[in-house]
C-alpha cells in the first residue's frame, strides 16, 4: 500500500520536474541571439525567404509564445527539426536509442556483477594485498578521464594488439530485428558470426564505461559490507552458533546491499555522461553520438531535444530505484 | 590540533594535498619551468610529433610545440577553472541550502524542486548544452560548470541543516533565544562544515574531469589553447604513431584527480569522527 | 547494615551444586584503547553450576559485559584474553582453537542480549531467524522444515507469546521490545543449552514489562533445568530471579554469596555500600558511594576499591585479596565485613 502512494507521490513530480527542465533548455538556447532560420536556410537565403522560415517555425513569434507552443510540441513527442538533418528530432533520438541502450546495460551488468563480489571480497579480507591493490585500482578508476581511458583501451587493443576492431557498433550491416539490441537480435537470428562481431565490437566501449562504475560499486559495496559486519546481529549469531559464512553471505550481504541500490542510481547518471565521449571515441552510434555532432554543427533543437530526452530517461531510472528499494526493505512497507 | 596538523598525519590525506601543492605551483611558475615557454602559442613545424627526448621531455604536438610546456600551461586553466567553478557553486548552493533547510516550508521546498530540475540531468549533459550555446570560451565552461554544479550543493546542505536542526544542542540554541542567523552561522554552519570540506576535494576532482570532458568535446577555450581536454581530442589524430602526445595531458589529468580523491578520502578519516573504521574496541564498553 | 526484607522475593537457597557447569578461573582480557591497554578483566572467577541462577552484579563498566561475551566466545576483535582457565563442564575452551571448536559445539549456550532488536536483522522474518538458529543446533539432523515451524511455534508459545504462527511471519520492527524479548529467550531455548547467558535482557524494557520477563526467565529456567549467568546492575532484579550473587568491581570479582546470605548481609565492602545506595521506600534519600570507578588503563594497583573504601588498610593498596571462604560463598578483601548470622 505505501508503494503505491510512494509511486504516486514521485508520479506527480515527475511531469513538473519534467516541465521545469524543458524550460530550463529552452531558456539556455535563447540566451544567446542566433538565428536559427538562417542555420536552416543556409547561407545565400534572401530576405525573403527567411521571413518565411521564420514564420513557417514560428521564430518571429515573442519568446513566452514560443516556448507554450515548445512546450506543447515536447508533450506530443515532436522536438522540432534538427537544423542540420531536417528530419524530425525526437525521430533521430527514436532510432539511436538502442545502441546506448545496449552499451549501457552491459556496462551495468558488468560493473555490478563483477564490482558487487570484488567489494565484499575486499570487506572480508580487509587490509589484505588483495584488498589494497583493489583500493590503488578503484582509486584510479575514478580519477580517470572516461575519454581517456577509451583512447587508450583504443590504442592498445585495436591499434597495437589488433584484438578488437577500432571503432563502430559492427562491422558491416546490423541485424534485422525486434529489441535493437545486436546482441540479442544476432542470437536471435542464429548468425553466430555476427554475434561475435558485435561482442567484439562491444567490448572495448563496455569496459571502458564499465571501469568506473564498477569502481564505485566496489567501494560503497566494500564500506557497506564492512559497516554491517560491525553490527551487533553478527556477534548474537556466532554466540548463537550460526557459522560466519552464514551470517555473512545471508544477512550482511542483504543489509549491505539495501544500500548499494541507492548507490546504482548516481552510477547509472555518471553511466549515461560517460556514454556521451565515448561513444564519441569509438563512434559508436548512439545519442552519445548524436549529442556530440549536434554540438559541432550547433544544431539546438538536436541539443535540447537529448538533454530533455536524457532527463526523461534518467526520472524514470531514479523512480524505478526508489520503487527497488521500497520493495527491498521491509521496514518502509 | 591544528587541521593542517591532523591532514599530515594521515599519510594518504598528506600524499593528495603535496601532489596538488606541487601541481599548483607548476602551474605558477609555469613560466620559469618550462622549457619552450613560447610554445603555447607558436608553432615550428619542423619539430612536428617528436617523440619524448631529452630536449622535449613528452614529445611535441602537431605545430612542433613542446608538450612538457604546454601541459604546465594547462594546469593553469585546468586548476582556475575548477577552483572558480566550484566556489562559485560552493558559494551559491551553501547559502541557499541553509536557508533552505533551516526556514523549511514553501521556500524549501521550492528551492529543492528547483535543484531538481537541474539535477534531473547529469552533470555533463546539461553543461554541454550550455556550453555550446555559449560558445567556446573558458569564461562559458566556468560558467556552464557553476550552473550545474550550485544544486548538488543546495540539496546536500539542505539535507544536512535539516538534519542538524533536529539535534538536541541545536534545539537548545534556539530555546535559548538564539536568532535564526546566529543559529545557522555559528551552529549549523560549523557542524555541517567537515562534510562541504571534504565534498569540495572531492568535487573539484570531478570538475577537473567534466571541464576537461568539455575541452575534448572542442567546447573549452580554442586553439592554440594548451587545455588538457582538447589536447587529447588533437592528439587522437596521430594515433597510434605519436602516442605520447595522447598520453601526457590524460596522465596529468589522473594524477590531478587522484590527489584531490585521495586528499578527500584522507580529510573523511581526519574530520568525520562519526566514521570509526577500526572495529569495535575503540568504541565498545568495557560492562 | 539493614537488610532488605525478604518477603515476597522468589529467592530461595540451593544446596551446594554438584557440578561446575561452567568456571572462568583466574581470566584476565586486555582491550587496546585510546591512551593505553585497558585491562577490562583481572584475574576474574566465576562459577556457575548445573540449573543455577547466577546473578552477576555491578556497575557499568565493572566488566559484567566482557565476563559474558568470553563465556559465549564472542569477545570483539582486538581483545587479548590472559591465563587462566575456562572450562565447560571441565574442558578448558581457553587450551586451543580446535578445543574451544570441540567444546563450543558440544556445550551451546543461550544468549539473551540487552537490545533484542539489535540482535534480529531487520530484513528478515523472525520465523527464519529463528530456524536459522535451529538449523544450526544440535538436533538439526532430525527436523524437516514442518517439524522446525511446530518447534519454533511451541516454544514461541511457551515464552507465552500470542499467535505463534503469526509472530513468525512478522518482521523485528513490527513487535515490541516485550515481545522481542520473548522471541530471543525463544531462541536461546531452542538451542537446547545448559547454560543461558542473559546480559541485562530487562534494561531496555519497560519496568512494567521487566517484571513479566524475569518471572518468565526463572520460569523457563527451573522448568527445563538451565542455568542462567544474569548479568544487571539492578540489584532489585537480582534479588527476584536469582540463587546465587556475584558481584564485580572494575573488572575484579568482589564477593559471591547465596542469594538470601547476600542480601542479608554482603561482606565485601564495595556490595555492602551497593545495596545501601538502591533507593527504599520510606527510607530517605540513599547515599552513593564517594568517588568515581578507575580508569582500567591505569587502575589501582592491589584491590581496585582501595581508594573509595572506607574500610582500606594499606596492604589493600598493595596486594591483590585472596578470596576467603568457599566457591559458593566467597569474598575477595583483606579488611571484609565480619560475617553475621543470616535468617
Amino acid at each position: 500500500m505505501r508503494l503505491l502512494g510512494l509511486i504516486a507521490r514521485r508520479l506527480i513530480w515527475v511531469p513538473l520536474t519534467l516541465l521545469g527542465l524543458v524550460v530550463l533548455v529552452f531558456m539556455v538556447s535563447h540566451v544567446v541571439p542566433s538565428d536559427p532560420a538562417r542555420i536552416l536556410a543556409g547561407e545565400n537565403a534572401t530576405t525573403a525567404q527567411l521571413v518565411a522560415l521564420r514564420h513557417e517555425y514560428g521564430f518571429d513569434r515573442p519568446l513566452p509564445v514560443q516556448l507554450l507552443r515548445y512546450i506543447v510540441a515536447v508533450i506530443h513527442g515532436n522536438m522540432g527539426i534538427s537544423l542540420y538533418t531536417e528530419t524530425p528530432v525526437a525521430g533521430e533520438i527514436w532510432r539511436r536509442l538502442p545502441a546506448t541502450m545496449e552499451l549501457a546495460f552491459y556496462s551495468m551488468l558488468v560493473a555490478v556483477g563483477l564490482g558487487v563480489p570484488l567489494g565484499v571480497a575486499a570487506a572480508l579480507n580487509r587490509n589484505s594485498w588483495f584488498d589494497h591493490v583493489l583500493r590503488v585500482v578503484t582509486v584510479s578508476g575514478l580519477a580517470i578521464a572516461a575519454f581517456w581511458l577509451a583512447i587508450l583501451l583504443q590504442l592498445l587493443f585495436s591499434m597495437w594488439l589488433g584484438v578488437t576492431p577500432v571503432q563502430g557498433r559492427i562491422s558491416d550491416f546490423g541485424p534485422s530485428g525486434v529489441t535493437g539490441f545486436y546482441t540479442i537480435d544476432a542470437a536471435l537470428s542464429g548468425d553466430w558470426s555476427m554475434e561475435i562481431d558485435v561482442l567484439r565490437h562491444l567490448a572495448l566501449p563496455v569496459a571502458t564505461l564499465s571501469f568506473p562504475a564498477m569502481a564505485t560499486i566496489v567501494r560503497f559495496t566494500r564500506a557497506g559490507v564492512i559497516g554491517t559486519l560491525g553490527s551487533f546481529f553478527v556477534d548474537y549469531q556466532r554466540a548463537m552458533g550460526i557459522p560466519r559464512r552464514v551470517t555473512v553471505w545471508r544477512y550482511v550481504l542483504r543489509s549491505a546491499l539495501t544500500g548499494t541500490l541507492t548507490q546504482i542510481g548516481l552510477v547509472f547518471g555518471n553511466l549515461l555522461a560517460g556514454a556521451v565521449v565515448v561513444e564519441a571515441v569509438f563512434d559508436w552510434p548512439g545519442l552519445g553520438q548524436f549529442a556530440v555532432n549536434s554540438i559541432l554543427q550547433s544544431d539546438y533543437n538536436a541539443i535540447l531535444g537529448f538533454t530533455i530526452y536524457v532527463g526523461v530517461m534518467f526520472v524514470a531510472v531514479n523512480l524505478l530505484i526508489d520503487i527497488g528499494q521500497v520493495v527491498l526493505d521491509p521496514r518502509g512497507r | 590540533m591544528s587541521l593542517l596538523g591532523r591532514i599530515a598525519r594521515d599519510r594518504v590525506a598528506l600524499a593528495g594535498l603535496i601532489v596538488i601543492a606541487a601541481i599548483a605551483l607548476a602551474a605558477i611558475f609555469a613560466g620559469q619551468l618550462a622549457t619552450f615557454p613560447q610554445d603555447v602559442d607558436t608553432y615550428h613545424t619542423a619539430q612536428r610529433l617528436l617523440p619524448p627526448s631529452a630536449v622535449h621531455w613528452f614529445g611535441t604536438n602537431q605545430m612542433g610545440g613542446d608538450i612538457y610546456s604546454r601541459l604546465l600551461f594547462g594546469a593553469r586553466i585546468t586548476l582556475v577553472t575548477a577552483v572558480i567553478a566550484v566556489a562559485v557553486s560552493v558559494l551559491i548552493g551553501v547559502p541557499m541550502g541553509l536557508v533552505a533547510g533551516y526556514w523549511s516550508g514553501f521556500l524549501g521546498d521550492l528551492l529543492m524542486r528547483i535543484s531538481d530540475i537541474f539535477l534531473a540531468v547529469p552533470q555533463i549533459v546539461l553543461a554541454i548544452a550550455i556550453a555550446a550555446t555559449l560558445g567556446p570560451q573558458i569564461q562559458n565552461v566556468i560558467l556552464a560548470l557553476s550552473l550545474t554544479y550550485w544544486p548538488f550543493w543546495a540539496r546536500l546542505v539542505y539535507a544536512e541543516t535539516r538534519n542538524a536542526k533536529s539535534e538536541i544542542y541545536i534545539e537548545a540554541a534556539i530555546a535559548l533565544g538564539a536568532s535564526p542567523w546566529r543559529v545557522m552561522v555559528l551552529h549549523i554552519l560549523p557542524a555541517i562544515a567537515p562534510s562541504i570540506i571534504i565534498r569540495t576535494s572531492i568535487g573539484l576532482g570531478g570538475t577537473i574531469l567534466t571541464a576537461s570532458a568539455l575541452g575534448f568535446l572542442g567546447l573549452g577555450p580554442p586553439p592554440p589553447s594548451p587545455e588538457w581536454g582538447r589536447m587529447i581530442a588533437d592528439a587522437r589524430a596521430f594515433l597510434p604513431g605519436a602516442w605520447w602526445y595522447a598520453a601526457a595531458p590524460g596522465i596529468a589529468i589522473l594524477i590531478l584527480v587522484m590527489a584531490f580523491n585521495l586528499l578527500g578520502d584522507g580529510l573523511r578519516d581526519v574530520l568525520d569522527p562519526r566514521l570509526r573504521r577500526h572495529g569495535s574496541p575503540k568504541g565498545a564498553s568495557f560492562d | 547494615m539493614s537488610s532488605i526484607r525478604a518477603s515476597g522475593g522468589m529467592a530461595r537457597q540451593r544446596a551446594h551444586p554438584l557440578t561446575d557447569l561452567v568456571r572462568v578461573a583466574d581470566v584476565s582480557v586486555d582491550f587496546p584503547a585510546p591512551g593505553g591497554t585497558a585491562k577490562v578483566l583481572d584475574r576474574v572467577n566465576l562459577a556457575v553450576g548445573t540449573g543455577e541462577i547466577v546473578g552477576l552484579v555491578g556497575e557499568s563498566g565493572c566488566g559484567k559485559t566482557t565476563l559474558a561475551r568470553l563465556i559465549l566466545g564472542v569477545l570483539p576483535a582486538g581483545a587479548t584474553v590472559r591465563g587462566g582457565a575456562l572450562c565447560f563442564e571441565e574442558r578448558d575452551v581457553l587450551a586451543s582453537p580446535r578445543e574451544e571448536a570441540l567444546v563450543r559445539r558440544a556445550f551451546p549456550i543461550g544468549f539473551v542480549p540487552q537490545e533484542p532488536r539489535a540482535a534480529l536483522s531487520p530484513l528478515f522474518p523472525i520465523g527464519a531467524q529463528a530456524g536459522e538458529v535451529l538449523r544450526w543446533s544440535r538436533r538439526r539432523a532430525r527436523s524437516g522444515r514442518a517439524d522446525a515451524r511446530r518447534r519454533i511455534a511451541e516454544m514461541f508459545a511457551r515464552v507465552q507469546l500470542p499467535d505463534p504462527l503469526a509472530i513468525m511471519r512478522r518482521y523485528p520492527h513490527e513487535l515490541s521490545g516485550g515481545q522481542l524479548q520473548r522471541v530471543l529467550i525463544a531462541m536461546a531455548l531452542l538451542r537446547e543449552p545448559r547454560l543461558v547467558v542473559a546480559d541485562e535482557p530487562t534494561t531496555a524494557l519497560d519496568v512494567t514489562i521487566q517484571a513479566q520477563i524475569l518471572t518468565l526467565l526463572r520460569g523457563l529456567a527451573l522448568e527445563q533445568r538451565v542455568a542462567v549467568l544474569f548479568a544487571t546492575h539492578d540489584l532489585g532484579a537480582a534479588w527476584e530471579i536469582c540463587d546465587r550473587i556475584t558481584v564485580m568491581y572494575a573488572g575484579q570479582e568482589a564477593e559471591t554469596a547465596p542469594s538470601a546470605v547476600f542480601f542479608a548481609g554482603p561482606r565485601h565492602p564495595y556490595a555492602a555500600l551497593l545495596l545501601e545506595s538502591m533507593p527504599r521506600p520510606g527510607a530517605g534519600l540513599p547515599e552513593s558511594i564517594t568517588g568515581a570507578v578507575p580508569n582500567l588503563i591505569d587502575p589501582p594497583p592491589g584491590c581496585r576499591f582501595h581508594p573509595r573504601c572506607p574500610r582500606a588498610l594499606p596492604v589493600c593498596r598493595s596486594e591483590r585479596p585472596p578470596a576467603r571462604g568457599s566457591a559458593v560463598e566467597s569474598v575477595r578483601c583483606h579488611s571484609p565485613i565480619p560475617a553475621r548470622d543470616a535468617a
